[in-house]
């Protein structure tokens, strides 16, 4: 479950099912195989990452494009400021707070 | 788990005779009496005089609810005498509404601190006497008011930390307790999210309130709180957006609907998920929930912190091993077998549940073992010595 062949998968949690990104919790290498795992330890999903993705960085489940909300914890965390395919990089240069509150 | 049942039929988990100074000047003398005397704690207090505006209200709240703790049996006001903050008007209205035992003595009263030390001294020490005759009862989750708090954190504290501190405040909740969120500078960037798990209208405008009024505040100070987040740490760390950090930060209350806003130092009247408006600053946040009436409190910490509090058990949990491993004296439980994927959070959460019901059954937490009583009540108005540089 979750493993490329003869290699052990690089780890991802999700937080929530709905989220459309990923935490990935070692350090990914572009071509590398990510398996991603819910709370409870279930592997809902496997994928090959597009970008190197430092530890504790975030990976693309679905392609995002610019200007759709993403989503990690069930709930939007910004808004993004390009296209991002599935197994992409997300972080400052492609996704952005949604201003809101005092002085929005 | 056993606990000790109150006149107002909330239960402690500790049974401590709280020897409480009303004014900074008392500070010493109340600790004294609490040294001489085993079975009691000292807690001092920053101000009592010289103070002026909403300060006052907010002080003189918090030292009636800490009397009214469920983990304080009784308790001995040692005032000086002379302070705005008078204990004798401070102990009629704790009576007001409270009928656990209360003294109240004043060091100028007494004759000087010699006197005062021995007089309270005898006081406690009867105190503690007749609170070793309080019978033990049972007591469940739904006795439980759990504070949280976050302080020191990394990258680890919203993958790990705080998710497995949310699973215990969900089971707290559904099983009829209280959990209490709080650190309102760590909400701002949350408060529609939170606003919408809001039980009513009125909670949801709370949360407003309180998000606002502080971001407000802040920006008459001239900062920027959603521009200066998440820090160049923060995003070296992997979040990318301010929401990302918050939301990291409220996981540890969990996914149940906000039940109250309470305004800092006050006993929730509801229960269920309860949002206390207190700063970030952790020994006055942990503070505020203990005057709230939190018997217990778990603290994420992924750098780790040694802070305690002289009522309540404060129980640290990180989600970074190598913080677990370096900081071992002040640490009490590892949630980083989600980071090294030998748990799940949800097995990881189960298993603080367990240790969270036997720091209630009496095991000590580090701080607690360790003697932390770290205690602050926060201050909102400073009126001198402001204009030199």
């Amino acid at each position: 479950m979750g493993e490329a062949i003869g290699i052990v998968a690089k780890r991802a949690l999700i937080m929530a099912t709905a989220d459309d990104v990923a935490t990935v919790i070692d350090p990914v290498t572009a071509g590398e195989t990510v398996s991603v795992r819910t709370k409870s330890g279930e592997t809902v999903d496997e994928l090959v990452a597009r970008e190197d993705i430092p530890r504790f960085h975030k990976i693309c489940l679905r392609a995002l494009a610019s200007g759709d909300l993403a989503r990690k914890y069930g709930e939007v965390i910004g808004i993004m400021t390009d296209d991002v395919e599935r197994g992409g990089y997300v972080h400052i240069h492609n996704i952005e707070s949604v201003r809101t509150g005092v002085g929005a | 788990m056993r606990g000790y049942r109150r006149p107002d039929g909330r239960v402690g988990i500790r049974n401590h005779v709280l020897v409480l100074s009303t004014c900074g000047c008392a500070n010493v003398v109340a600790r004294r009496i609490a040294d001489a005397v085993p079975g009691a704690v000292a807690v001092p207090c920053a101000k009592g005089c010289g103070q002026v505006g909403s300060g006052i209200e907010i002080m003189r709240r918090c030292l009636v609810n800490l009397t009214l703790n469920p983990n304080v049996f009784g308790t001995v006001l040692v005032g000086l005498g002379c302070e705005t903050t008078k204990p004798y008007e401070l102990a009629a209205r704790i009576r007001e509404v409270s009928e656990k035992p209360l003294e109240v003595m004043t060091i100028q009263d007494c004759g000087g601190s010699e006197r005062a030390m021995a007089h309270g001294a005898e006081l406690a020490q009867a105190l503690v006497a007749q609170a070793a005759t309080v019978e033990r009862c049972e007591m469940g989750l739904a006795d439980l008011v759990l504070g949280t708090n976050c302080g020191g954190s990394d990258a680890t504290s919203g993958l790990a930390a705080n998710p497995a501190v949310g699973v215990v405040g969900d089971a707290v909740v559904a099983a009829g307790g209280t959990v209490m969120l709080g650190e309102t500078t760590e909400l701002i960037g949350t408060e529609d999210i939170l606003a919408a798990r809001g039980a009513t209208s009125a909670v949801s405008d709370d949360i407003y309130r309180i998000v606002h009024g502080l971001e407000e505040s802040f920006a008459a100070a001239g900062v920027d709180v959603r521009g200066a987040n998440p820090s160049p740490g923060n995003m070296a760390g992997g979040l990318s957006t301010l929401e990302e950090k918050a939301l990291g930060g409220i996981s540890k209350g969990g996914t149940s609907p906000i039940a109250e806003v309470i305004p800092y130092g006050a006993i929730p009247a509801r229960r269920g998920l309860v949002v206390m408006d207190t700063p970030g600053y952790d020994i006055e946040s942990v503070s505020g929930m203990t005057a709230g009436g939190a018997q217990v409190l778990i603290f994420t910490t992924g750098r780790g912190t040694p802070i305690g509090n002289p009522l309540i058990p404060v129980i640290k949990v990180t989600g970074n091993g190598e913080t677990f491993a370096r900081m071992g004296d002040n640490m009490d439980f590892d949630a980083s077998g989600a980071i090294e994927g030998t748990a799940s959070i949800d097995e990881l959460g189960t298993d603080l549940l367990a240790m969270l019901e036997r720091v209630c059954d009496g095991e000590q937490p580090a701080a607690e073992r360790l003697g932390f009583d770290d205690f602050a009540i926060y201050h909102n108005q400073e009126v001198w010595c402001t204009c030199l540089p």
